[in-house]
């Protein structure tokens, strides 16, 4: 996190009217500018005189971030939180921050802004501005809220929102700024109702926009998962062995703050893993059956009709905070050779190890030092995308079908 | 149903790396040397942490016996100690070690004397090995970090051991990289040329110039062709001339011996600074691949007008540094750098006025500089624009002196800026230009990877885009050794008289007035 600079100014009020909070920006950023320029000129960086060429301004905004965090109930804190995570990705994405805390459940209702400009330190040690509205919304603001938010978003450039917590539903604010959107953003390893919310998340996803993109953050996480389990397949040797896939297994942990009415830690990532594999390899999931230490989903190819068994097996560890995956392993056979590929990383380490073993020899091996970004890291790799990601839209459509199917079947 | 036949990775699509290298094997001649030091080693490592480096990779370093050290074991010993400790130094990021340990066991060493056939043959042995433990498949890759004076020989030897595959025989494939300088005239570097393409295919050959793995140099291309609104103005109707700057504050860093030889227009403008006027001045590729780019890139360098003869005196201008000041420290002159000769006349310093004869520079100045001892280090490029063709502020208290600019700023502070007139606030027309400014870490505050990073990776995958092509090196050096005849032959009728700039100036005041008799100025950048 980078420390704030001495520069930071903040205003706020209740229930004004959109035009102060315009001006009150305006003039901040001003104060915030002239100070930059102050301290370019001490530094000797200044104006090139010999150029005749002022800077004309030091900011350079790339996106709109708006973190929204509401539902029924929202902890302490978080408005701290979100400040502190949007001073961090604007060091990495410069952009205009709209930060919403939403109260939604007070009775009484009250709109509260307040404004922060803040001159931090750039990686590159050049100081740099970074404008904040939060707002604080309690009761049915209803309309007044996106009304508010809509206008102080950077023109032209694209929106991207964070949703911290379950997915919303159609009636939220979700409602009023969808038309913005354009990229949506939730970490599913921190859903409070894992298989309900990712199913929803899917159908959210289905039902987008032309031109809206989803994402998640614990996909992201998943990429060096995925990186290595296809690693494997882009041996000429090795590939045949995808068309005999007979079981994957999905080792998976969590703790137990986000465990699922049954007692398994929280499943998306895992699910993500699975819904990845069966929309490459083309496999529709059918049935789910639940076991003590996890649930089962029987999937069949599309192309050959067999049959094929991942099995998700979960772990709580109560040292471990959100849902990670431990290990992946596909068991396969091609023209009567048996072959397994395994990638497994040990508790604690960050180094996950590839090995195939192929009819009864251990064939290769990999060790690759797994990514384990906090969420701000994960935050800052997700701003990069705004395309539309169709290898993640296809795992979360079948990672929503697994989830479905598991949500009916909850142990006897 | 039959399954398909999966001719492609299907779990590969859309990954972060669309192509990953086949299994292969490095070998690095000169591997106790500077380069793999500080360059080779770390990238390599970096490769490894981030997972890209394929399965069955292997590095195998050729050098000499320490012949301290009893047994081969040892030597294997103290080379991967080495490896570790350049790791250590230079690599950006710190050693993982279970990371470590996996790419240490696949560290090989043989010993070898760049001029002894027999060493080749005990390569040869360590790569059937390495193929037969690794499954490399007799892929490999010869990295030349060596004296140039040894590029022909070794080549000549790898031939002849039998080390060069390639495909055609089911193999696997072969490749060579070789640093620069590549030849130090047009003569040695066609001859070089011959001697590789005996033993190698051009499709082959990776010949380096490190800065086209700059992130930045590359974006020289992504600016000009990602976006629609600059390449109509990007010709001689609207541009006024072109200035290219790569300035040092540094001296020569003890390599007198190199310099003496090398000099300014050999070290830095025959590779890369023609490769960044290429970069600037080139047609649009059809596509970003090897041919593409590198076929509209030579076309520039073939277009060079040449500089020969006494048309040196009109069109360059030669430097060399004495003592002086730079960033509040008294530094030494050239001639009294350690391995140069007292009464040198290498140069340190060298400013060209160059024309790219075609349809869409013609008539369009572009101004090259570069010089050691300079007062900062820079590089970047800028272009300037024409005036506007009329000024309706005639009267007007102030007028717009300053014609637009754009600057492509390689390093530091990398990014793109924009001059252009603004009115001043008050009752009267006054204006004054101003900058439109754009850094990468200000709107991508990313790392980015090491040159040597991206270009090993490019040669493992068999993309040699960023690499050069022979007719490229040849077209340079055709360039090049025009200018070096010419001063050649005005020395015979003109005494050099060097030094004739202080460290830390702006080079020698023949540069200025060199291009203020066209009615320019340098920029100060
Ligand atoms: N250093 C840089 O930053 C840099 C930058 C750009 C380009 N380059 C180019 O890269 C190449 C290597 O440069 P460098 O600075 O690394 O040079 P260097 O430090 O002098 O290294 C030369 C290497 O070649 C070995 N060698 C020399 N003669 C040999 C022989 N007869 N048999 C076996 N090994 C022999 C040396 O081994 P011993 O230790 O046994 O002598 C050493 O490992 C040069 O072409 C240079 O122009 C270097």
């Amino acid at each position: 996190m980078s420390t704030p600079a001495p520069h930071q100014a903040t205003w706020s009020a209740t229930s004004v009217p959109l035009v102060a909070i315009e001006a009150e920006l305006d003039r901040l950023w001003h104060t915030a500018t002239r100070y930059l320029q102050a301290e370019l000129v001490a530094a000797g960086r200044g104006p090139d005189v010999s150029q005749a060429a002022a800077p004309s301004s030091i900011r350079a905004s790339v996106l709109n971030f708006v973190a929204y965090a509401g539902g029924s109930s929202v902890e302490p804190g978080t408005d701290e939180q979100l400040t502190k995570l949007a001073d961090y990705l604007a060091t990495k994405h410069r952009s205009r921050t709209v930060t919403i805390v939403a109260h939604e459940n007070a009775a009484d209702v009250a709109l509260i802004a307040t404004i922060r400009t803040n001159a931090q330190d750039g990686a590159s040690g050049r100081k740099f501005i970074h404008e904040q509205v939060l707002i604080s919304a309690d009761g049915a603001v209803g309309e007044r809220l996106p009304s508010i938010v809509m206008p102080l978003l950077i023109s032209d450039l694209p929106t991207y929102v964070w949703w911290p917590g379950d997915p919303p539903s159609e009636d939220s604010f979700w409602r009023y700024i969808t038309g913005t959107c354009r990229h949506f953003i939730i970490n599913s390893r921190e859903f409070s109702k894992p298989l309900e919310s990712l199913s929803r998340y899917a159908s959210l996803s289905r039902n987008a926009r032309k031109y809206q993109t989803f994402g998640d953050l614990s996909w992201r996480q998943l990429s060096p998962w995925r990186e290595l389990v296809a690693r494997f397949f882009d041996n000429q040797y090795y590939r045949p062995f995808l068309n005999g896939v007979e079981s994957v297994t999905i080792d998976y942990s969590g703790g137990s703050k986000w465990e699922m009415a049954d007692g398994a830690a929280n499943a998306c990532p895992a699910l993500l893993l699975a819904g990845w594999l069966s929309s490459r390899l083309g496999w529709s999931a059918v049935n789910c059956e639940w076991r003590d230490d996890g649930f089962d989903i029987a999937c069949t190819d599309g192309s050959s009709g067999r049959d094929i068994t991942v099995h998700f097996k979960s772990r709580l560890r109560p040292d471990v905070s959100s849902a990670t995956i431990d290990a992946i392993r596909l068991k396969t056979a091609n023209s009567g050779i048996q072959a397994y590929f395994d990638v497994v990383r040990q508790d604690n380490s960050s180094v996950a190890r590839a090995t195939a073993h192929v009819d009864g020899r251990t064939d290769s091996i990999l060790s690759v030092r797994m990514t384990t970004e906090d969420l701000p890291a994960l935050m800052a790799m997700e701003l990069k995308f705004c395309d539309q990601d169709k290898i993640y839209e296809a795992a979360l459509d079948a990672a929503g079908n697994m989830a479905t199917l598991a949500q009916k079947q909850p142990t006897g | 149903m039959a399954a398909p036949v999966l001719l492609t990775n299907p779990l590969r699509e859309a990954m972060q790396l669309e192509r990953t290298p086949d299994p292969c094997t490095m070998v690095i001649f000169g591997a106790t040397g500077d380069l793999t030091r500080r360059k080779l080693m770390p990238a390599l490592y970096n490769l490894a942490l981030e997972g890209l480096l394929p399965h069955g990779f292997s590095v195998i370093g050729f050098s000499r016996p320490d012949h301290t050290l009893a047994s081969s074991q040892d030597a294997l010993s103290a080379f991967r100690e080495r490896f570790k400790t350049s790791v250590k130094s230079f690599s950006r990021r710190p050693i993982e070690p279970a990371v470590w340990d996996t790419f240490a066991q696949n560290t090989e060493w043989v010993a070898g004397e760049f001029t002894r056939a027999e060493d080749y043959q005990s390569l040869r042995a360590k790569l059937q090995e390495v193929d037969r433990e690794h499954g490399a498949g007799g892929n490999r890759i010869f990295y030349l970090a060596t004296p140039p004076s040894f590029y022909s020989e070794i080549v000549r030897h790898l031939g002849e051991a039998g080390l060069v595959t390639n495909r055609a025989t089911g193999q696997g494939w072969t490749r060579i990289i070789i640093e620069k300088p590549f030849g130090r005239d047009l003569a040695t570097a066609k001859a070089l040329n011959d001697e590789i393409l005996k033993v190698f295919k051009e499709e082959q050959v990776y010949r380096i110039d490190h800065y086209l793995g700059k992130e930045t140099v590359q974006n020289i291309l992504v600016f000009r062709f990602a976006n629609g609104i600059f390449e109509p103005i990007w010709n001689r109707n609207f541009v006024d001339h072109v200035q290219i700057t790569v300035a040092e504050s540094i001296g020569i860093e003890g390599r007198g011996t190199y310099y003496e030889e090398a000099g300014a227009l050999r070290d830095m403008v025959q590779s890369h600074m023609l490769q960044l006027l290429a970069l600037t001045a080139m047609e649009p590729p059809g596509a970003f691949d090897a041919e593409a780019v590198r076929n509209e890139k030579v076309k520039v360098l073939q277009a060079l007008r040449p500089i020969q003869n006494f048309e040196v005196a009109e069109f360059t201008v030669r430097g060399q540094y004495g003592p002086g000041w730079v960033a509040g420290e008294y530094v030494p002159g050239y001639r009294q750098e350690r391995g140069v000769n007292p009464n040198s006349t290498t140069e340190t310093y060298v400013a060209l006025k160059v024309f790219v004869d075609n349809w869409r520079w013609a008539g369009v100045p572009i101004y090259i500089r570069h010089g050691k001892r300079l007062p900062k280090r820079v590089s970047e490029i800028a272009i300037q624009f024409k005036n506007a063709p009329h000024s309706p502020f005639i009267r007007a208290a102030q007028l717009p002196s300053e014609p637009n600019l754009l600057v492509m700023r390689i390093q530091p502070n990398d990014g793109i800026s924009l001059r252009f007139a603004a009115k001043m606030p008050g009752t009267v027309m006054g204006m004054r230009a101003v900058n439109m400014d754009f850094t990468y870490d200000e709107a991508f505050d990313v790392e980015a990877p090491d040159a040597y990073e991206r270009l090993l990776m490019d040669c493992m995958i068999g993309d040699s885009t960023l690499f050069t092509r022979k007719d490229e090196v040849e077209a340079s050096w055709k360039f090049i050794t025009d200018i070096l005849d010419g001063w050649c032959e005005l020395a015979k009728v003109t005494e050099v008289r060097f030094p004739n700039y202080d460290a830390g100036t702006w080079g020698p005041p023949a540069a200025d007035a060199f291009i203020e008799r066209d009615g320019r100025e340098w920029r100060r950048p």
